[in-house]
């Protein structure tokens, strides 16, 4: 579910590789704080995520409960390989040195 | 006591396929220079690089070591690659056998292959890795650690909203 939504994706494994402070929420990959609690109604609903509110604090879980150990190491490997291959393709947009 | 853990062994094979507007050459170049290869396989994401040295023949080893940053699922905790060649065909393939640990577990051996081909707009790379990962490891508890440092912070800037 979540592939089909690829800001959501991107959001996703960035949070996922502890990248996501509050500034990234909104640059690079320019989300608003409203769009960014629909996001996260995203998750929720993929049953990736809990959130709980109470008073003006919102509560988030991780629920891994879906996926195996081992589903959610490949998940990772797969993240790692394809962010490689996007660093790979940078360093090649470079023109050589000589 | 708390009941022994199963352990057991999950086996995945998947495919990455990119293109990149330039020659099978340069990008078999990107894998056999050292200082290009760190560049985009060892640097970046939620680790720094502290160790990084690779020996390209066949037969030839790479060893990898990154320390994952404070904020990070796993905060401290070495990430260790140690990779072996065993095939190598300049141009159009590199195949290697590795494991990674994390900390002192092994979480996996895979036997990853790199196929590079012309395309008419460049060059074809295509990535399969035929991977066994061991459960059992105790990366879970830590990944599970890490998330909840990683949510508290998201819940701190999501309070102060």
């Amino acid at each position: 579910m979540l592939s089909a939504i690829p800001p959501v994706e991107r959001w996703w494994k960035n949070l996922a590789n502890g990248r996501c402070r509050s500034r990234c929420w909104q640059s690079p990959w320019r989300f608003r704080w409203p769009r960014s609690f629909k996001h996260l109604e995203i998750l929720e609903k993929s049953g990736l995520v809990q959130t709980e509110k109470v008073g003006r604090v919102r509560t988030c879980s991780i629920k891994t409960a879906g996926l195996s150990v081992a589903e959610q190491w490949l998940d990772e490997r797969r993240t790692t390989w394809e962010e490689r291959f996007d660093r790979l393709g940078d360093l090649l947009a470079e023109p050589d040195e000589n | 006591m708390k009941a022994m853990e199963k352990q057991s062994v999950t086996h995945h094979t998947y495919v990455i396929e990119r293109s990149y507007p330039t020659t099978p050459e340069r990008v078999f170049a990107a894998f056999s220079d050292p200082a290009k290869k760190r560049r985009w396989y060892a640097t970046g994401g939620s680790s720094d690089v502290e160790e990084f040295e690779m020996d390209f023949r066949v037969g030839g080893n790479e060893r990898t070591v990154r320390r994952f940053k404070p904020g990070s699922p796993f905060p401290g905790v070495a990430l260790i690659n140690l990779t072996n060649y065993q095939d190598i065909v300049p141009g159009q393939r590199v195949v290697i056998a590795y494991t990674m640990a994390l900390g002192e577990k092994r979480i996996s051996a895979s036997l990853a292959t790199f196929e590079f081909s012309p395309t008419e707009a460049g060059a074809k790379l295509t990535f399969t890795e035929q991977a066994a990962f061991f459960e059992g490891a105790d990366g879970p508890q830590m990944r599970e650690q890490g998330w909840r440092i990683i949510l508290e912070s998201l819940a701190t800037d999501l309070a102060r909203s």
